[in-house]
């Protein structure tokens, strides 16, 4: 099945591109605010190179907040924007490659509400994985060192990562179902969707693990910064090569999860 | 008498030096009784209290401080800030009563006593009518009975969930003080301040059940178990105060310390739990590494024990509060390359020193202890296996303790440094004011002057007036030998409200040209390449105190040349860097000796624009978005 997702993602690029798409466009727009908003406080600054050489001196940083507040809503506004633009834009396009892999009957504007019924149905679901990471990472705020408080922080992590990657496949599966069946309401999908999704363990399996593996590269993208988060030459190359591989194999599980959802739905 | 009988009878053990260190002209011998069930300590405290100023003292006046978690109307309640109102609530409020009081005088007569309370509002404060004055050099005897009832954990006293910080608990009696004029130095507790009092001796027996463990001031003189509970006896020398604590989870770790100065090591006790052993280890290589830094630094600690508190995190307001010979310090859950334990315990260590010893007026002047305090967590931190002058260093990321107090200090406020603590505008203005800015000052002056030279004022300011009360006078006096523009500094910075900024506000740089125009017999020329270049530098002063700055500016061939500004009352300068090669850039401070400066980001300039970090820290930003919206986008 997941042959079949690899082959959908292959014969339509367009939509592996509008993922890709929904994944970087807004992140480009978004940032675009705060990029422009730190050219006058840095650009004639020497001390601005002391925020990406390693060690980056975090007092310049704070200094630099503490003396342009308006930085701060300029950054948390410009990731709401891309946030707010950029995830209905995933899921939109996530929804017009499940229509292609289930050969849907819907037109462009039925897809577009089925999809997207489909992930909002299914929306609230994502907050389980967080309360149960939060719940096994919690005690870990009373631990005095990384070393003690790791293993916990870790396990948080993970419980959330596949708890997030199991809803997502659920979400797949549901898109899936909902495309074929539009007759169904999407309680129903989502009711058939985890029937569907309890008789293909080894698909979903397969599903979660490699999303799960997508966000440790991420992870490790992130340890690999010095200074942490600062992406520059190659590693910026690489993070950006992997943020076109995590579309494409994305638009891939999407593409398998939805088809099976299908799949069983008509069995 | 019997304040001599005192003093002889814990002499030998409690210090390392082999003499009376202070005046000791305030001795307490209480025997208390701690009731776990009413978080009550009730018991007898007795004087001994020798005027030694050259007037006459006609009353005496007590700090009662629990009685600032009495009710609503005390002093530290109407200054808490309306967003930090004390946590306290319906029986958890906390109260002294003083219900009997006895004076004796030394031909032996004795007479009853009442401390008189204020009915209503702060009750912090009471005063004690004597029949007739206290002359100079006489000694009195005031015994008090006592009922102590401890609040829930707040600002740094109380107990919560088994955990006692028996602090302030006792009538302790002001400072009495003719210079100039006689009166007594006493204080309600504020919000935002601290203790002062007189040096003594202590004899402390305190009752308390037989599953507790007690740390406290001074050492352990004997304990027994009677019924169900124990007596633990306590006895300090020259200390102005006495704190204790309790709980039946501390787990006590004891080890000997030696300073390296010669002198028997010092007793120092940790007072842990499960929850805290992981920080342990630390908070005892910061005391190792403190105590020798300021043996060597100022002088040895004199006393014969240090017990370090470990404070649960359900009692943290306790937490981060020095007294004689004991403080609690503070756990927080960090990376184990943060040096946050450290950073407190080298600075409540650091109080034994500033304000254990020179035993300040926290009340009115508390820089002279606070910002002091400051200097020397970063001396410690330093001294530190390997060194540390970071907060953390790590994950590419690092916050030097000075760049900290930078950033904490912020932009410029309103009030002078020695203003008392409770005058402050708010408690921002008062942590920064207290602790951030002179302790940059002192940075700054380091800097200047070298870290011998300030080594040696500061030990000439220590030796000069340990145990006793020095003021900001004697602090600026200590500073006489200091270049004229630090003295002039220190004395603007204590004193006058402002900041030390300086900016380069303008810069630029062309390429020579032959002047074009009519010359001489009328002949015309135009303009020319020559050689060289023409650069120049604004340097403004945004600030209103002042000290020489040094100016780097680097080329484009790649080197640099350096100015000095001198410490004038011009508020810009312009400064020509003419020669072969184009300007870059210019930068103020390049040998990082202006710590004062807080104000980074205007401290350089570039003639053109570098947009490299920007983009670079731009475009991480859109990558890490990408890719969250990649993960919540499925």
């Amino acid at each position: 099945m997941i042959a079949l997702g690899f082959a959908v993602a292959r014969r339509h690029p367009a939509l592996v591109l509008a993922l890709l798409v929904a994944s970087l466009g807004p992140a480009l727009l978004g940032v675009l605010p705060l990029d422009l908003s730190l050219a006058p406080h840095l650009d004639l600054q020497p001390a601005a190179r002391a925020l990406v050489d390693t060690p980056a001196d975090d007092g310049l940083l704070r200094e630099l907040l503490a003396a342009a507040p308006a930085l701060t809503g300029v950054a948390a506004a410009a990731v709401a924007i891309a946030l707010v633009l950029g995830i209905p834009s995933a899921w939109l396009a996530a929804s017009f490659l499940a229509a292609r892999a289930v050969a849907s009957p819907l037109d462009a504007r039925g897809i577009a509400a089925r999809g997207l019924g489909a992930t909002l149905t299914t929306l609230p679901l994502r907050a389980l994985p967080i309360i149960a990471g939060v719940v096994i990472g919690l005690p870990a705020a009373d631990d005095l060192t990384l070393s003690r408080a790791l293993p916990r922080v870790l396990a948080a992590g993970l419980v959330y990562a596949l708890g997030a990657s199991t809803i997502s496949v659920l979400t797949d599966f549901t898109r899936g179902i909902a495309l074929v069946g539009p007759e169904r309401s999407l309680f129903g999908a989502v009711r058939l969707a985890a029937r569907a999704m309890a008789r293909s363990l080894p698909l979903v399996a397969a599903l979660v693990l490699g999303d799960v593996v997508l966000g440790l590269c991420a992870l490790a993208l992130v340890g690999a910064s010095r200074p942490l988060g600062v992406l520059g030459g190659a590693l910026f190359a690489v993070a950006l090569a992997f943020v076109v591989l995590r579309a494409f194999l994305a638009a891939t599980f999407v593409a398998a999860a939805a088809a099976r959802g299908a799949a069983l739905r008509s069995a | 008498m019997f304040a001599v009988a005192l003093t002889l009878s814990i002499l030998s053990s409690v210090l390392r030096a082999p003499e009376p260190l202070s005046a000791r002209n305030a001795s307490y011998r209480i025997a208390a009784r701690l009731d776990v069930a009413s978080r009550t300590v009730s018991g007898t405290s007795t004087l001994i209290w020798r005027n030694d100023t050259a007037g006459a003292a006609e009353s005496l006046v007590f700090h009662l401080y629990m009685n600032a978690f009495k009710n609503e109307q005390s002093t530290y309640f109407t200054e808490s800030e309306p967003t930090e109102k004390p946590p306290l609530e319906h029986g958890k409020w906390g109260a002294i009563d003083v219900p009997s009081v006895s004076v004796t005088r030394a031909d032996g007569s004795v007479h009853a006593a009442t401390l008189e309370v204020p009915p209503i509002g702060d009750q912090t404060l009471g005063t004690l009518r004597l029949d007739r004055p206290v002359a100079a050099g006489e000694t009195l005897e005031v015994t008090m009975h006592f009922t102590t009832r401890l609040p829930a954990i707040v600002s740094r006293a109380g107990v919560t969930d088994g955990f006692h910080a028996v602090t302030q608990w006792f009538p302790k009696i002001g400072v009495y003080d003719c210079d100039p004029r006689c009166t007594w130095r006493a204080s309600p507790y504020h919000a935002n301040s601290e203790f002062f009092a007189d040096f003594g001796s202590y004899d402390v027996t305190l009752d308390v059940p037989a599953a507790l463990t007690l740390g406290a001031t001074g050492v352990l003189k004997d304990e027994r178990i009677v019924d169900g509970r124990r007596t633990w006896h306590f006895v300090a020398d020259d200390v102005h105060d006495f704190a204790w604590t309790a709980d039946t989870a501390f787990e006590r770790t004891e080890v000997l310390v030696d300073d390296g100065t010669g002198l028997p090591p010092v007793r120092v006790i940790l007072l842990s739990r499960a929850s805290l052993r992981a920080h342990a280890a630390r908070h005892l290589a910061t005391v190792r590494a403190g105590l020798a830094e300021m043996a060597t630094r100022l002088g040895p600690y004199p006393y014969a024990a240090l017990t370090v508190v470990q404070v649960p995190h359900y009692a943290r307001l306790a937490g981060g509060m020095e007294y004689p010979t004991l403080f609690f310090t503070d756990d927080q859950p960090v990376l184990s390359d943060v040096l946050a334990p450290e950073l407190v315990t080298a600075h409540e260590l650091a109080h034994q020193w500033f304000q254990g010893i020179l035993a300040s007026d926290e009340v009115e002047e508390p820089w002279l202890d606070e910002g002091l305090a400051e200097l020397a967590t970063g001396w410690i931190l330093a001294r530190l296996s390997p060194p540390q002058a970071h907060l953390y260093r790590a994950l590419g990321h690092e916050l030097t303790y000075v760049g900290l107090e930078q950033t904490l200090l912020g932009q410029e406020r309103g009030d002078p440094i020695t203003r008392a603590s409770h005058a402050f505008r708010d408690a921002n203005a008062y942590a920064e004011l207290s602790y951030r800015k002179p302790s940059l000052l002192l940075e700054t002056l380091t800097a200047r002057l070298g870290d011998p030279e300030v080594t040696r004022l500061l030990r000439a300011y220590y030796m000069h007036h340990r145990f006793k009360h020095p003021r900001t006078a004697d602090f600026i006096a200590a500073f006489a030998d200091a270049p004229a523009p630090l003295r002039a500094l220190l004395d603007s910075v204590l004193h006058v409200p402002g900041s030390l900024d300086y900016a380069i506000t303008a810069i630029h740089s062309e390429p020579n040209r032959v002047p074009a125009g009519l010359f001489e017999a009328g002949a015309e020329r135009d303009t020319a390449p020559a050689t060289g270049h023409h650069n120049e530098v604004v340097i403004e002063r945004l600030g209103s105190q002042r000290l020489p700055v040094t100016i780097e500016a680097v080329f484009a061939d790649g080197h640099t040349d350096r100015k000095i500004l001198p410490d004038d009352e011009q508020p810009w300068h312009r400064v020509r860097f003419d020669g072969p090669s184009a300007l870059v850039e210019a930068r103020l401070h390049p040998d990082h000796d202006t710590p004062l400066d807080t104000v980074r980001w205007n401290d350089g300039l570039r003639v053109h624009a570098d947009a490299r970090p920007r983009r670079r820290l731009a475009d991480s930003a859109r990558i890490w978005l990408a890719l969250l919206i990649g993960w919540f986008g499925r």
